[in-house]
């Protein structure tokens, strides 16, 4: 038998405390003290703390019941009477009652705040020195019989005990505890009665669950005539208790049942829910009810123990309301025609909603406390004791439910003592915070918030989240920072990103997006070289620049080995070599194409060399740094010279590549014509080697060797880690045109395919852009893949963003008008700017706004007014994107013409409602007066919504420092419709300019509050 | 593409722990259980509900010992006449609106808007009572409109305000504010009945689960995700007498520009429960095996935000145990083939096809179709799974365990796979 006891929860620091009484059929009976630590008692501390805490109860001996051995059953008192004593009743075998006590009127039993008890060992109380003394004694008049089960009334002046049946004496009796007569106060006569519980708040109400037959109700409000009232047919009696959160409700369970019924007062035909234990772990066992209790602090929480304390079950129910079959009537809302004046027209009732045949309004007059609610079981949590549940008692295991910050079930064996404890996991509720990488949960009553901030940190074995990244990237400055050489004061911010991604090294692939960046800039910095008939190629990839060149003319630039000498000339320097026959060979049989288009596409890859000097100093650097296999690849891809490339491998120092290159050149030199009519073995050695090989470049060799030497079976193949310059490369140089355009769409697909390995993937951003370029479908397919891929679409939108601005500004030095740039891309730019918003970062958000508009403006400006366009569509659409970007971003202010302060225009004009705070730090736009114009459609009306918008703008700007709304600027309402018509012709008359200019406004009085005096008229200032 | 189920009890593993991530508790003095938790748009705030009948709302401010944020109560007020089960945040962003709708079982969801002063000490106001046939398991105000600037290429309609609020009759019903600046006026846009009506219309104990697809730029205009439940033997097929007495999917709305109708266009697992359930069977040399049927109740969905995938991702959370993760690809009908590269869970099933209950008999005004891939299904939680939710860019799962009590994370990495990224216990 146990008993927790724990008024109101008595938590300091974290510990919960309070008293518990055992009683075990060898231990004896005792009260205890128990603590229950939801916390560790000292903060673990370091960067690497762990809470491994898991609540750990401990119990302390307050002292012994002396009559220990024939303890039947204890009951606590259900509070603490008004001493401060704590009363606890045990009932014996022998019939008698005896009611002991504690606190202060009792001061030989020494409470120690010291609990060190550990729970693992046995609840055994023959030990202790203290006996507790028993202040009141009842004993059952008539035969001796045993007490079976004790319950004080709610109040605790009443104790009623159940005593088993012995011939014809009463079962049931009532004690008075308050008086000093141990006469019972009522004595009922109920067969086989098995259970009992008081209503809790009715104190003189009481249940009674007769054995496998029925439950009664009990009223003994005068003692004289008890009364027996309603009794419930049903063989599920056993365990009755009354829900402490609602009177009405009570639970039972049956003998030998796995079954627990909830009864409802006002409807007692039937149990308002059945809930089942379920089934026991191994099959030849079943599980039956030991025990039920409802928990005492949490409504609508029952929880029920297995008889062999195997496991206990947690039910949390809802109550849910019947529906009703006629629905109220729609009535108007009470709530929405009190409180919101404006709206009292808009409240009554659009008739359409009938026609839904359904009620929007409140409930009428329906009071929903007279609905009778229906339990309805909404979570069932079984908590698995590891109890040796061999042991076969005929008293059921004893439960109890301990509340705490972190709720536990207690499990006593009957026969030893033995304590478990097992916590109760409440379902949490996890929410992501917007503002940041904050996850907040929810346990029970107690709410979890962990934040998992950004952190830098050297050697780490895991990755950073990419959300983190991206807000601390946006924090550090990570933006739109480009090149563009009209606007001096953004030359060379290029750097600023690649030097951020290489100081800060946010993640594994930081130097990558830093090469990727670098890309870009080279692109820019050289554009002059990727000019192709008038049309600038540096950013739209190769891909384009193939196709457009072999669309325009086809074949015509296609002419072998004109103009293009590299390998042809080697051949002449090397005329002493030893393999002078085959190198003949090869550098025929490997014959090179060259024309304009592709030098500039070999230039784009940075594989072009003007002649054998430029590229045998290329083989030297590469041998220099030990990149044997990088030099003879370069050295047969770029001069067709397999005698250089051997000469490479043979320099090495590692055997592997010099035996390597011995199998080659006495294979070479034993047959004239090498890879037509290669052996078998030879080809089949390739083949293997092409496979086994580490280094991409040998691979590619073997498997040109493997393919008799075909450059268009080689490309094909793919090969892991060979970059795509140089695939590219080798095709521009080897393959003729038809094959070229073929193989470069084979390649395109292959990379936009995502699957890394293959050479495209995340690690190779620089080599997609390279052929796929930035600007087009195939760039925003590129970034898209990498968004996929890695989830930065930060870095994606940038460099699309960045891609475009450079491609404009560098076409447009040649003359051309091209500002192309993906739809995709300009909806990761609303995304980001609406993340930014979200996190806060308005700041950050500005400066990106700034930086594109300065970009679209430059361009707009330069090439409208520059160069006549060549796209009328397309000109139109760039030109109204960046009007209508122009539009947002316009902002006019009004202010005092006599103390300069921003003008409110609220309802009287009054600027007294204007201080320092309302200033936003970027030029004091915000807060005040700034007005969007291009939110204001002409002859409209201005109607609540903008209104509520200025509201909302207002006090985030005077909270946050900054507008949520649109551009970098907060609505006002322009209730004059005269300053609003003037505002709007200055805005359309300032399209394309910038500045900022002071406009006089016409018509206007204004008061200033600092002055106090009235001067005409207010002040535009227009800040485009 | 390789999807890794995760069996990890690190603690935290894939967060870095350090001094930086801080561990806050507090006990919001709810006189019973919390229900619900809600961030509004900036993260700032947090509204708890608890069956006190209370609803909570929280400030995040930095005045907490050593400068730490903590969270102080801004207004507490009592909200319903019965247990409150779910809170959520509407407006924000551009809108500058401040509302909180709550749910309650007292069969209604209330509308509550802040106000700049407190009046008889409270800030928020009650703007508007809706009443619904049983209990409300559950509130959800759709997230606002895409920014202006975007609007230009979505839909040029202003849709308004929208909440939906799932009841215990089994029906999610969509309710409008036409007029935002008014929100203490709502229409009842839609019921949403369920597959199955639930045998006592008042005892819908299980959650309704329910998401607003929260991505304005997703093709095909706004969707919902509702799940529902339903026994097989509620339908035509019903040859299985294994254990699958429970199967689920979870339909995916659409608003219909043209009728202003929620129509199902989609479902998730994308065909007939029984069929999935028998391939499984049929298919356990599957190496993944990966569970495409849910086998019980869906307990909730949530929609993955997007930033700048072309993919669409939906975590639903179910009472058989397991977190799924569904990949939804839009597909055009001119768009090309999706590669069949792509290993699909799909390529076991039987070729049988039976249209699933209910299909849609009205077509769809939409040109394209939603590709459906199971792309992850982890079991950790060794129980039945109660929440699921993404994080604000949709890199992270959060999923919360009902049998374990735990909360893990699922994180979006490199090589498209999934990885469990922590753990976070309630201590």
């Amino acid at each position: 038998m146990l008993r927790f006891y724990c008024s109101e929860e008595q938590s300091k620091g974290g510990t919960t405390e309070g008293f518990a009484a055992t009683a075990t059929s060898n231990g004896g009976a005792g009260l205890w003290r128990w603590q229950l630590h939801n916390t560790p008692p000292v903060p673990v501390s370091g960067p690497l703390a762990r809470r491994t805490t898991k609540p750990e109860l401990s119990l302390s001996l307050v002292g012994r019941f002396s009559d220990a051995a024939s303890v039947r059953c204890v009951t606590f008192s259900d509070s603490t009477n008004r001493s401060g004593n704590l009363r606890c009743a045990f009932g014996l075998a022998t019939g008698r009652v005896a009611v002991t006590a504690i606190g202060s009127e009792y001061p030989n039993i020494a409470i120690s705040n010291n609990i060190n008890t550990s729970l693992n060992a046995n609840v055994n109380t023959a030990n202790s020195p203290n006996i507790l003394p028993v202040v009141c004694e009842f004993a059952a008049p008539g035969s001796s019989r045993a007490c079976l089960a004790l319950a004080h009334s709610a109040d605790s002046s009443l104790l009623l005990a159940l005593y088993a049946k012995v011939r014809a004496e009463p079962t049931l009796l009532v004690y008075d505890t308050s008086s000093t007569s141990s006469a019972p106060l009522v004595q009922l006569s109920v067969e086989n009665a098995s259970s009992i519980a008081w209503f809790p708040n009715s104190h003189k109400t009481f249940l009674a669950g007769v054995s496998g037959k029925q439950i009664k109700i009990f009223d003994i409000r005068d003692p004289s005539t008890p009364n027996s009232g309603a009794a419930i047919a049903t063989r599920f009696s056993n365990g009755v208790c009354v829900d402490s959160f609602d009177d009405r409700r009570f639970a039972s369970f049956g003998i030998e049942s796995s079954a627990v019924s909830i009864w409802d007062l006002r409807k007692t035909n039937d149990p308002v829910l059945s809930l089942d234990i379920g089934p026991a772990q191994s099959k030849s066992q079943k599980l039956f009810v030991g025990s039920i209790e409802w928990c005492p602090i949490h409504k609508d929480v029952l929880f029920a123990g297995a008889k062999d304390g195997s496991c206990a079950v947690v039910w949390n129910l809802y109550s849910a309301h019947p529906t009703l079959p006629n629905i109220p009537p729609f009535a108007p809302s009470r709530s929405s025609s009190t409180n919101s004046n404006s709206n009292s027209e808009t409240a009554s009732s659009p008739p359409s909603r009938s026609q839904l045949g359904y009620s929007l309004s409140v409930f009428g007059d329906i009071d929903i406390g007279t609905l009778t609610a229906v339990p309805v079981l909404h979570k069932e949590q079984r908590i698995t004791f590891n109890n040796n549940t061999n042991i076969i008692t005929s008293a059921p295991a004893s439960f109890a439910y301990l509340p705490a910050t972190l709720d536990l079930i207690v499990c006593m064996d009957p026969e030893n003592g033995k304590i478990t404890t097992q916590a109760v996991n409440f379902q949490p509720i996890a929410k992501w915070s917007a503002g940041g990488p904050d996850l907040t949960a929810a346990f029970g009553r107690s709410i979890v918030t962990k934040t998992f901030a950004y952190s830098e940190f050297e050697n780490s074995d895991s990755e950073e989240e990419i959300s983190n990244i991206i807000k601390q990237r946006a924090i550090d400055g990570y933006m739109l920072d480009i090149l563009i050489r009209l606007v001096p004061i953004y030359f060379g911010k290029i750097k600023s990103n690649i030097a951020l991604l290489q100081r800060k090294k946010y993640e594994d692939s930081s130097n990558l997006l830093a090469q990727t960046w670098k890309f870009l800039q080279t692109m820019n910095q050289t554009s002059e070289l990727f000019v192709f008939n008038g049309k600038q190629y540096a950013f739209s990839g190769i891909v384009i620049l193939i196709q457009d060149a072999l669309a325009d003319q086809a074949d015509a630039y296609d002419s072998q080995t004109a103009g293009y000498a590299v390998g042809d000339a080697r051949t002449e320097d090397y005329t002493q070599n030893n393999f002078q026959t085959n190198q003949t060979i090869l550098a025929s049989y490997f014959s090179t194409h060259s024309s304009e288009f592709r030098t500039i596409a070999l230039k784009m890859c940075n594989r072009f060399f003007v002649d054998d000097f430029q590229l045998e100093q290329k083989l030297t650097s590469l041998e220099k740094s030990g990149d044997f296999e990088e030099a003879a690849g370069f050295a047969l891809f770029y001069s067709s010279s397999l005698t250089r490339a051997l000469q490479s491998l043979n320099s090495s120092k590692d055997d592997k590549l010099r035996l390597i290159a011995a199998t080659i050149s006495s294979h070479l030199k034993s047959t004239i014509s090498p890879v037509n009519t290669a052996p078998d073995t030879f080809i089949t050695l390739c083949q293997d080697l092409s496979n086994s090989l580490k280094s991409p470049h040998l691979r590619v060799i073997f498997t040109l060797l493997s393919n008799a030497g075909s450059w268009k079976k080689t490309l094909l193949t793919e090969i892991s880690g060979f970059p795509i310059a140089d695939t590219v490369a080798i095709a521009l140089r080897y393959l003729n045109d038809s094959e070229l355009l073929e193989f470069i769409k084979v390649l395109k697909t292959r990379i936009l395919s995502g699957k890394s390995g293959s050479g495209g993937g995340v690690e190779n951003l620089n080599e997609v852009i390279l052929v796929c370029g930035i600007l087009e479908a195939d760039g925003a397919d590129a970034l898209q893949m990498y968004i996929n891929a890695t989830g930065d679409f930060q870095s994606a939108l940038l460099l699309g963003l960045s891609g475009a601005s450079l491609s404009a500004n560098v076409s447009h030095q040649i003359g051309a008008v091209a500002f192309v740039i993906d739809e995709r891309v300009l909806g990761w730019l609303d995304m980001y700017r609406d993340l930014l918003d979200q996190w806060q970062l308005y700041h950050e958000r500005a400066n990106l706004d700034i930086a594109w508009s300065k970009i679209t403006r430059n361009y707009i400006v330069n090439v409208c007014l520059d160069s006549p366009p060549t796209s009328a569509a397309e000109l139109s659409r760039v030109h109204m994107e960046h009007r209508q970007q122009q539009q947002q971003q316009s902002q006019i202010h009004i202010r005092c013409n006599f103390c300069g302060m921003p003008i409110s225009q609220s309802n009287n004009m009054s600027a007294s409602s204007f201080s320092s705070s309302n200033l936003n730090p970027y030029g004091g736009l915000v807060g005040s007066i700034a007005a969007n114009i291009s939110g204001v459609t002409p002859g409209k009306k201005i109607g609540n919504i903008s209104a509520r918008n200025i509201n909302g703008a207002g006090i985030r700007s005077a909270d946050g420092g900054a507008p949520a709304s649109d551009g970098m600027l907060s609505l006002l309402s322009p209730r004059n419709s005269k300053i609003d018509q003037q505002m709007r012709d200055y805005q359309d008359s300032t399209v394309g300019s910038r500045g900022v200019r002071h406009v006089d406004m016409e018509d206007t009085l204004c008061t200033c509050m600092n002055g106090f005096r009235h001067i005409p008229p207010a002040q535009f200032l227009v800040v485009i | 593409m390789t999807w890794v189920p995760i069996c990890s009890n690190n603690y935290l593993s894939g967060f870095r722990e350090t001094e930086m991530m801080r561990h806050r508790t507090f006990v919001p003095e709810h006189g019973d259980l919390v229900h619900d938790l809600a961030y509004d748009y900036y993260g700032t705030r947090l509204a708890t509900c608890s069956s006190d009948q209370k609803i909570k709302v929280w400030e995040l401010t930095t005045d907490g010992p050593g400068g730490g944020e903590t969270w102080t109560l801004s207004d507490q007020w009592k909200a319903h006449d019965y247990s409150i089960v779910g809170v959520s945040f509407g407006g924000g962003g551009g809108t500058g609106l401040r509302l909180l709708a709550s749910a309650s079982l007292d069969r209604s969801v209330k509308v509550w808007e802040e106000q700049d002063h407190e009046t008889a000490g409270r800030r928020w106001k009650l703007r508007a009572t809706l009443a619904t046939a049983s209990g409300v398991l559950g509130v959800s105000f759709a997230p606002a409109p895409a920014s202006a600037s975007a609007s230009a290429s979505v839909a040029a309609q202003s849709p308004g305000l929208r909440l939906a609020a799932a009841a215990q009759d089994g029906v999610v019903r969509v309710f409008e504010c036409p007029d935002p600046a008014a929100p203490s006026v709502w229409v009842l846009q839609q019921e949403l009945p369920p597959l199955v009506p639930p045998k006592q219309p008042h005892a819908l104990a299980l959650a309704l689960p329910f998401a607003w697809c929260p991505n304005p730029r997703a093709p095909s205009s706004t969707l919902l995700v509702a799940a529902s439940h339903y026994s097989p033997s509620a339908l035509p097929l019903n040859n299985n007498n294994n254990n699958n007495n429970f199967a689920a999917v979870v339909r995916i709305y659409s608003l219909n520009q043209v009728s202003n109708q929620w129509l199902p266009v989609e479902y998730l697992p994308d065909t007939d429960p029984d069929l999935d359930s028998s391939s499984n069977n049929n298919s356990k040399s599957n190496k993944n095996n990966f569970n495409t049927a849910h086998n019980d109740a869906i307990l909730d969905v949530a929609w993955a935000p997007n930033m700048g995938r072309s993919y669409e991702l939906v975590a639903t959370a179910s009472r058989d145990g397991n977190v799924r993760i569904w990949k939804l690809t839009w597909s055009s009908p001119s768009a090309t083939k999706v590669s069949s590269a792509t290993p699909s869970p799909h390529n076991d099933r039987p070729s049988l096809t039976v249209a699933a209950p209910s299909a849609p008999a009205i077509a769809i005004t939409t040109t394209g179709k939603w590709l459906v891939q199971l792309v992850a299904c982890f079991a950790d939680h060794g129980g039945p799974v109660a929440r699921v939710e993404w994080n604000l860019i949709g890199t992270v799962l959060a999923s919360c365990g009902a049998q374990d009590g735990k909360v893990r994370l699922w994180k979006y990495s490199y090589a498209d796979s999934w990885t469990s990224a922590g753990i976070l216990n309630p201590e």
